[in-house]
């Protein structure tokens, strides 16, 4: 009996268990697909609210994860109401509903208190099939979030493709996608997309913009343009005052703009120009206005921090530690340090440069360049000056590098001598350039004329030697007055004709036979001052070469054989060349300027053919920003109307702005985000006002006098 | 009770008639008096309590009834004295100076219809501003009172001419005034006649030039010809080199004294002409003082015959452009401009807006300007609309005060009364 | 008036003050020519100085490397954008040498790009009339420097007027004489220096 009763028992128990997995799996399937209609009845539902209203892709990110949210939230409201399913007894009194010929008897069989009537329970319970509502009920679970999830895929396919993918995958330009009104072409103006392509030495992402009132990129950035419709219909220009080339195309930074066609839009690629512009797109009509902002590609900054300032070495040797910082906006490209050498003083001086510890950067923004210099390797020699500085080059490859350069700092090394108690110091050579330069032009005449000797008449040859010996002898005469100056005396110039004058404490001919004594002496032979020659004499020794070559130039010029003449006239020109690299030391110490006496040689010279030409106007300079003011003011009734051309002229106004008047020019680019959002624009109008406008000059009190004071 | 009792008399009993004068204040229902006058006119004579100025509709309306036959008077209450006129200043680069009257210890407002512009404090009479703008009206607030004047008449620029010696400060001047949009002729001159020329500043005439700037002694023909030029309505405007022409010492405002040197070294923002030497003018009996340093005149100016004259003191005011501060070339500019606009000849082309008092009508407020002169300058307009005011010490009627119906305090009180009633009754307090 | 004062540029590198007969012989040249007030002797002014300002014409010479530090640069710039006029002279003739380099890298840097001045340009009828552009200097006809006849002046323009002045030609060479030695030419070489000097006082 027990055994029976046991059986009975387990029996009813397994049916009812049997009973319970299925509801469960209906509970489960129904949350599940309910979930699923849900969620893609909601996606439905956002995706028909986008395509009416068009959403922004910031919202638009949050419309998938909401729609599996109200999926999820769906699932958990099923199970929650199927949560019965969980307990035996519910399922026992779910059936007992659904079958009520069981009259309780499952419910009291697994209650389990009446264990005398179990048998007869278990046999009433054993009579009773419950197996259709069970199947029916499962059959609703399963069936109708199923049909709820087709009408939602059906709504789904039946949505424009793009549409649902602007909310299934939002991606920036996705505007695009967006579906245009039914029943009429697309409108070529908006949407807008642009993508912004920086140059390769940025090293900068692609920049998706949606509708944009402003493109903002490195100049030299590849920008592409797309929107829908015909591009037949479309027109474009930059700024507003030119003209529009035609359908199909504009010009843009002097560079046809060209608009392809395809797919139901069109595209136009550009390249963002240097200077601020306009991108005007016009479509029956109608207009839309992009600024085109560049940003400027600045050039790195450099400081140099060692050596840290001008320095004066006393001997050419040595290690010096260099150090310097580097950092560009963008990115730098390579870094060094720049060394230029200069040797030689007065009129003649020598260069090297030098490039040391060239680094590259590699699109780094900052840079640290540390190098030592071994002063040793440079060669110096004293007097010797190093210019040093650092330089840094950026990678911009569409403006050419922008090269940034420290300060330069200037090492020397000190002349022997330098630290004596009498400083002494280079000074320029006052009149020897001019003798030798007019020596090398009376050589190249007088082979010249050498040369024409077999083409020419002996007399009108003899003419033009003498002409160029007079004015050898005139130079002559101007190398012995740098002799005489050197020892103290006035240069005569060429108004000294009268060379029988003692000049400097030489007489002409004692001047020639010192010459003379010179040039015979074998060259680099120590010059001996203490057989009473004058030290005028040792120092200009190069020039009393030359004053005696010119000589003898001179005498053979005179006679008329120039052929002769040359090499002495070379000697000169080499005489003079050694004289300029001679060393000179002049006290140290400004000299005295020289006091023009103008009242005497006031007017004195001939004005023949002198005319003091016509001046030009110079252009206005304040007037621009007055246009730009007016514009201003011309613009706000149109925005006091609320005329959609308001925020254009607001636009191209911004355009021009953005050169002169950047204060103004960001306060109206925050106008028209305002004005495009919908919000209150006085604020940055005001600032805007402000900036173009001057202040108002307070003049006081009331003054008798009118007009600007 | 007693209160009660006279309450509910104070609400059933009728008004009492004005008699023969009723008094209102601007502001406080003139409107809605002016109504009722219209229709039944409830006194004799309507006194009008005014510390401002009404609105012009009103104040025309007040003018209508008086010549209709009613007696209006009114009443100073302090309608502050305030006006404001407008005149385009003679710059390339536009301008306004904007002038307005108001009592000492006020403070005014200007404003436009873009908004506020800026605050100014009045003394002697009133205040002035250059404003950078003007074509649109003008708005200046005085306490409650407001003051407006429309865009004044544009100008026609003529060209200007600069006469000197080629020298740096014929250089700058010329550059100054050119890059602030003025057209100038020049000769400027290099050597014994050898000049730099610049447009046609032979041709000295109002139709043509505007101002003759004279930057250097000029020979005496050329002296002359400027001379008849200023006394023929042309301006001029003297250097002292300039000052120094035999023809033009005449016309001059003043006599220089001897240089004084920069007081300071460095040109400072609020007063960079301190860092320029200067010849103290000593004026004329004619001549107004423009601008002052160290109780000395910098500047002076004086009509000479139909023209205009301003003499300056400086000789070097490039240096000012050069080794100023980073305005230095603005303010530099904008002195020249406010010198040569002081004389320039300033023929008017627009249409006269009726900006100043003085031009504006009759006085009638009803007909032609008048309404622009109400606005311009309102206490003006009320005595040409109503008269002079009533003496300070006549009796003036009590305006009536604005108090809340008896009837309707009469009922509150018995409203109080019936619940402090039950009150009690349910309290069964006796 | 305080009349034209014949300025010299001091700056930090290089021998700023490699001609020091130049400023002596345009002032002779210019009491010469014209009736311009012109003080007697040259100044040396610092270009890191404020005392640049005072000078509206600036002559610029030397032979060694150029190297402005920032102040001078910034004086620099602010000195031609307010109207003043800077003569560069490089006095090695010699494009390839480092003053021609460097100072016109400084220049390009701080002021604006040099181009060439076209021979047709009011400075070479400011006084004196050149036809022919800038007057040929001796230095060149010589082969010395560059063995090049420069035929134009580079200058950096500012709405169409010289703010700098570049010359490869080496007048501080060819002006470098004592003025007194002027009377010995038949043709004085230093009279485009008036051009110079008129053009910066009346343009």
């Amino acid at each position: 009996m027990s055994e029976i009763k046991e059986g009975a028992l387990a029996t009813a128990r397994a049916r009812v268990s049997r009973t319970q997995v299925v509801l469960l799996a209906g509970v489960v399937t129904s949350a599940l697909f309910w979930a699923l209609a849900a969620a893609t009845l909601a996606l439905g539902a956002l995706v028909g609210l986008d395509w009416w209203v068009g959403l922004t892709s910031q919202v638009r990110v949050l419309l998938r994860p909401f729609a599996a949210f109200i999926g999820a939230a769906a699932a958990v409201v099923v199970a929650w109401r199927g949560r019965g399913a969980r307990s035996p007894e519910r399922v026992a009194l779910w059936i007992e509903e659904a079958a009520p010929r069981l009259r309780y008897a499952l419910v009291t069989v697994l209650e389990g208190r009446f264990a005398a009537a179990a048998p007869r329970l278990e046999e009433e319970v054993a009579a009773v099939s419950w197996w259709r509502p069970l199947v029916r009920a499962a059959l609703r679970a399963t069936l109708v979030p199923a049909a709820a999830l087709a009408l939602g895929v059906l709504a789904l396919a039946a949505l424009p493709r793009g549409a649902v993918e602007r909310v299934g995958a939002p991606r920036p330009g996705d505007a695009l996608l967006r579906p245009g009104p039914r029943g009429g072409p697309a409108d070529p103006l908006s949407p807008l997309v642009a993508t912004v392509v920086s140059p390769a030495y940025a090293r900068l992402a692609p920049v998706t913009l949606e509708d944009p009132d402003q493109i903002a990129a490195l100049a030299g950035s590849a920008v592409r343009i797309e929107g829908r419709g015909d591009a037949r219909r479309l027109h474009g220009r930059l700024g507003a005052d030119t003209p529009a080339s035609g359908p199909g195309g504009g010009r843009i930074g002097g560079d046809t703009l060209t608009f392809a066609a395809g797919g139901g839009r069109w595209r136009a690629g550009f390249v963002m120009p240097a200077e601020p512009a306009a991108l005007v797109l016009t479509a029956e009509g109608r207009e839309r206005v992009v600024v085109l902002a560049p940003q400027p590609d600045s050039v790195p900054v450099v400081t140099l921090s060692a050596p840290a300032r001008d320095t004066i070495f006393r001997a050419a040797t040595g290690v010096l530690p260099l150090a310097a910082e580097a950092r560009d906006d963008i990115g730098l490209d390579a870094a060094w340090f720049e060394l230029i050498v200069s040797a030689g003083e007065g009129e003649t001086f020598t260069f090297r440069t030098a490039v040391v510890h060239r680094t590259a950067a590699g699109g780094a923004r900052a840079l640290a360049l540390r190098a030592t210099l071994r002063l040793d390797s440079l060669g110096l020699a004293p007097g010797n000056i190093v210019h040093l500085r650092a330089v840094a080059a950026d990678g911009n490859t569409v403006a050419g590098p922008g090269k940034g350069v420290s300060e330069t700092r200037t090492l020397r090394i000190a002349r022997v001598g330098e630290y004596d108690s009498i400083a002494l110091e280079g000074a320029p050579p006052l009149f020897a350039d001019t003798s030798l330069l007019s020596q090398r032009m009376l050589l190249m005449l007088a082979e010249a004329l050498e040369a024409r000797r077999p083409r020419m008449e002996r007399p009108p040859f003899v003419d033009e030697s003498r002409r160029i010996a007079s004015d050898q002898a005139r130079l002559r005469r101007r190398v012995g007055d740098v002799i005489f100056m050197r020892l103290g005396g006035a240069p005569q110039g060429e108004e000294g004709e009268g060379e029988g004058e003692r000049r400097g404490g030489l007489s002409p001919e004692e001047l020639l036979r010192a010459a003379d004594s010179v040039t015979t002496m074998t060259m680099g032979e120590a010059l001996d001052f203490a057989g009473g020659e004058s030290p005028v004499v040792a120092v200009n020794r190069p020039l009393l070469e030359a004053y005696n070559a010119m000589w003898d130039a001179g005498r053979e010029l005179e006679i008329g054989e120039p052929g002769r003449a040359i090499p002495h006239m070379r000697a000169a020109l080499e005489a003079i060349q050694r004289a300029r690299n001679a060393v000179r030391v002049y006290l140290r110490g400004r000299a005295a300027p020289l006091v023009v006496d103008v009242a005497r040689v006031r007017l004195a010279g001939s004005r023949e053919g002198a005319g003091g030409g016509r001046r030009a106007p110079r252009p206005a300079l304040t007037l621009a920003r007055g246009r730009l003011l007016s514009r201003f003011r011309t613009a706000l009734p149109l925005l006091a109307a609320r005329d959609p051309a308001a925020v254009d002229s607001l636009l191209l106004l911004r355009v021009d702005a953005l050169g002169g008047a950047p204060a103004a020019a960001a306060a109206l680019g925050e106008a028209i985000a305002a004005l495009r959002a919908g919000r209150d624009a006085t604020a940055p109008l005001v600032r805007a006002r402000r900036a173009l406008e001057a202040e108002p000059l307070r003049g006081g009190p009331l003054a008798a006098w009118e007009g600007g004071w | 009770m007693l209160l009660l009792a006279a309450l509910l008399w104070g609400s059933l009993a009728p008004a009492p008639r004005a008699r023969g004068r009723s008094a209102v204040r601007v502001g406080g229902g003139l409107g809605a008096a002016l109504d009722a006058w219209t229709a039944a006119p409830p006194a004799d004579t309507l006194m009008l309590l005014a510390d401002t100025v009404p609105v012009a509709r009103l104040l025309a309306r007040l003018a209508a009834l008086r010549r209709a036959g009613t007696a209006v008077t009114w009443a100073d209450g302090g309608v502050p004295a305030t006006a404001i006129a407008l005149e385009r200043v003679a710059d390339p680069e536009g301008g306004v100076r904007a002038l307005v009257a108001a009592p000492p210890g006020t403070r005014i407002v200007l404003a436009d219809p873009f908004g506020a512009m800026d605050t100014l404090r009045p003394a002697a009479g009133g205040a002035s501003a250059l404003l950078a703008s003007g074509e649109s009206e003008v708005r200046a607030a005085v306490g409650a009172q407001s003051v407006e004047a429309g865009a004044p008449e544009s100008l026609a620029l003529r060209h200007l001419v600069v006469l000197g010696r080629a020298g740096w400060e014929s250089k700058f001047t010329i550059a100054a005034l050119e890059e602030r949009g003025w057209t100038v002729d020049a000769r400027l001159a290099v050597a014994p006649g050898i000049e730099v020329v610049q447009g046609t500043p032979a041709a000295l005439d109002t139709a043509r030039t505007a101002a003759v700037v004279v930057l250097d002694s000029l020979p005496a023909a050329d002296g002359a010809r400027v001379a008849a030029f200023a006394l023929s309505g042309g301006g001029l405007v003297l250097s002292p080199s300039g000052a120094r022409t035999p023809a033009l010492a005449a016309l001059a405002p003043a006599r220089q004294g001897p240089e004084i040197r920069a007081a300071t070294l460095a040109f400072a923002s609020a007063s960079p002409r301190r860092a320029l030497s200067f010849f103290p003018l000593q004026l004329r009996g004619d001549a107004l003082p423009l601008e002052a340093r160290d109780g000395r005149v910098a500047a002076a100016a004086r009509r000479a015959g139909a023209g205009r004259v301003v003499e300056v003191g400086y000789e070097e005011t490039w240096r000012w452009r050069l080794g100023g501060g980073t305005e230095a070339p603005e303010a530099h500019r904008a002195w020249w401009a406010a010198v040569v606009a002081s004389a320039a000849y300033r023929p008017v082309t627009g249409r006269g807006a009726g900006s100043a008092p003085g031009r504006a009508g009759d006085g009638d407020p009803v007909r032609g300007a008048g309404a622009d002169l109400s606005r311009a300058a309102p206490r003006a307009a009320i005595f040409g609309a109503l008269g002079a005011p009533a003496p300070a010490g006549a009796p003036t009627p009590t305006p009536p005060r604005p108090r809340v119906p008896s009837g309707l305090a009469a009922g509150i009180v018995l409203a109080l009364l019936l619940v402090e009633w039950g009150s009690r009754r349910l309290r069964g307090a006796p | 008036m305080s009349g034209f004062v014949f300025a010299t540029a001091q700056y930090e590198s290089g021998d700023w003050d490699s001609a020091p007969l130049v400023p002596a012989n345009i002032i002779d040249t210019i009491a010469r020519y014209t009736q311009l007030e012109v003080m007697p002797t040259g100044v040396a002014v610092p270009l890191g100085s404020a005392e640049l300002f005072r000078y509206p014409f600036v002559f610029l010479t030397g032979h060694l490397p150029v190297r402005l530090n920032e102040t001078e640069r910034a004086n620099l710039r602010t000195f031609a954008s307010r109207g003043g006029l800077l003569f560069v002279d490089d006095h090695n003739h010699d494009v390839d040498g480092a003053f021609h380099r460097t100072c016109t890298e400084e220049i390009t840097r701080t002021v604006g790009p040099l181009v060439d001045l076209p021979n047709d340009h009011p400075l070479y009828s400011a006084f004196f009339r050149f036809e022919n552009g800038p007057p040929t200097t001796t230095h060149e006809l010589n082969g010395w420097g560059d063995n090049l006849v420069h035929k134009h002046l580079l200058a950096v323009l500012r709405d169409g007027r010289i703010s700098v002045l570049y010359s490869n030609k080496d007048y501080s060479s060819e002006w470098g004489y004592h003025p007194e030695s002027k009377r010995l030419y038949s043709v004085d070489n230093t009279r485009f220096a008036v051009n110079v000097i008129v053009y910066a006082l009346t343009r």
